[in-house]
């Protein structure tokens, strides 16, 4: 530190990172190896900052590290066309989310707990899937099946998880009324409008846990008020087998009707 | 035109990343040198790195003078808390130094000036830690043997307060 070492190691990535957006230039904006450099130049740029946390050890959190590597990007996603990037992009605003709550946990005066972590998260993901079908009936480039199903992913693990906490804390009630609104619209989404069979399994799988924990939460209160046995947890087995069989059932018959 | 965009953004972020460059050069490259006199060290590694976790002697005392409740022991306190309050804030003390440059405790920043052998600190509260700096040196892979010995941490400190944690020195001051 305070040489020029560590100076000419900065300078490195930075002729890397120009390079690589000249590269975007010269190669063309709308061939895929220009877009590779540009993805590649939004990748340096975190190695750029990596450099720079573990130079200056000023003690920045981690969230700043990926909230900045995401504004520093936004134009370039903004103008590359390209899925992988803003899939990447996307990535480091839920990495930014989740690194703020767990260590500097105030936004405009109030403390954030877990909770308001995981509304945080479903929103952006469940904004960002929902533009994302929407504008890629339009944008060729979008038609990727592989970014919405991952966004959906993230979506209902947000949802599960705070509807999980609903059950088993009192004063957590909201998501026992969104999280059914969700399971509706994935269902009328992804088997009336459109089919996509990966976001439904999901979503079983997701109803599946949330059934499960219901269960189990049951057998706790029974549990304290001195009843409960242990055959209970066997009629938990015997759900869980059920319910996965339903759904494979189920998911076999849509994939049986698409093909027809 | 998205050529455009593309190395009007590159230009911008590489500007911004060498303004804080040098703005930390100029700013604590010529700040003053503090020991903060180090209770325990612990090799640990992480995505970033191989580092040391590093926890200071001081941080009893700024605890005590903050009124902060005891460290939270439940193992799933890094990943989940529904508590909906807790005492935290970032803040900076007045250190005294000795003639070693070594600081302790005085008192929390009053906005009185600090006198000529004190100087201002900034701390942070992180999951219930006091913390100078991050509280962790990052340092080359398999040289951890040699940080081990380290009984002080060398920082440059600004006038404000804003600390930069530039290394380790063992009991006899010498840097690692």
């Amino acid at each position: 530190m305070h040489n020029w070492n560590e100076l000419a190691r900065f300078g490195l990535v930075e002729l890397a990172i120009v390079a690589a957006v000249l590269a975007y230039w010269r190669l063309g904006p709308d061939r895929a190896t220009g877009k590779t450099a540009l993805l590649l130049a939004s990748l340096l740029i975190g190695v750029l900052l990596a450099l720079f946390s573990r130079s200056y050890q000023t003690g920045a959190d981690i969230w700043e590290l990926f909230a900045i590597w995401a504004a520093l990007i936004a134009p370039w996603v903004i103008i590359g066309r390209l899925a992988g990037l803003w899939m990447f992009w996307l990535a480091l605003a839920n990495l930014s989310i989740i690194f703020y709550v767990k260590t500097y946990p105030w936004l405009f005066g109030m403390f954030l707990n877990t909770e308001h972590g995981l509304w945080m998260l479903f929103a952006l993901n469940s904004l960002a899937l929902l533009c994302w079908e929407l504008a890629a009936r339009r944008i060729a480039w979008l038609a990727k099946r592989w970014a919405p199903r991952l966004l959906a992913i993230a979506s209902a693990t947000s949802i599960t998880l705070l509807m999980l906490l609903g059950l088993f804390f009192q004063d957590i009630d909201t998501a026992l009324i969104v999280y059914p609104a969700w399971l509706v619209c994935a269902c009328a989404a992804y088997r009336v409008a459109s089919r996509d069979l990966i976001v439904l399994a999901v979503g079983c799988l997701s109803l599946i846990v949330v059934v499960t924990s219901f269960l189990v939460e049951q057998i706790f209160v029974r549990q304290r008020h001195g009843g409960g046995e242990t055959i209970d947890f066997l009629f938990i087995a015997l759900a869980v087998f059920g319910m996965a069989a339903a759904s494979g059932w189920w998911l076999k018959k849509l994939v049986r009707e698409s093909r027809q | 035109m998205r050529s455009v965009v593309a190395i009007a953004a590159c230009v911008a972020a590489l500007s911004l990343v060498n303004h804080s460059i040098f703005g930390i050069e100029r700013k604590l490259g010529s700040g003053r040198v503090v020991l903060i006199e180090l209770a325990l060290v612990i090799p640990r590694s992480n995505l970033q790195g191989d580092y040391m976790d590093l926890r200071f002697n001081l941080a009893p005392e700024v605890r005590n003078a903050l009124n902060l409740a005891p460290i939270m022991t439940s193992k799933l306190a890094p990943f989940f808390s529904l508590q909906s309050e807790q005492p935290r804030r970032d803040g900076r003390i007045v250190a005294g130094l000795d003639a070693n440059g070594i600081a302790t405790y005085r008192r929390l920043d009053d906005g009185t000036p600090p006198a000529g052998d004190e100087v201002l600190l900034q701390y942070r509260v992180r999951e219930g830690q006091i913390r100078f700096a991050g509280n962790s040196f990052f340092f080359r892979e398999g040289t951890a043997e040699r940080f081990m010995q380290a009984r002080y941490a060398e920082f440059r400190v600004a006038p404000d307060g804003d600390l930069l944690l530039t290394g380790l020195r063992d009991r006899y001051f010498t840097p690692l």
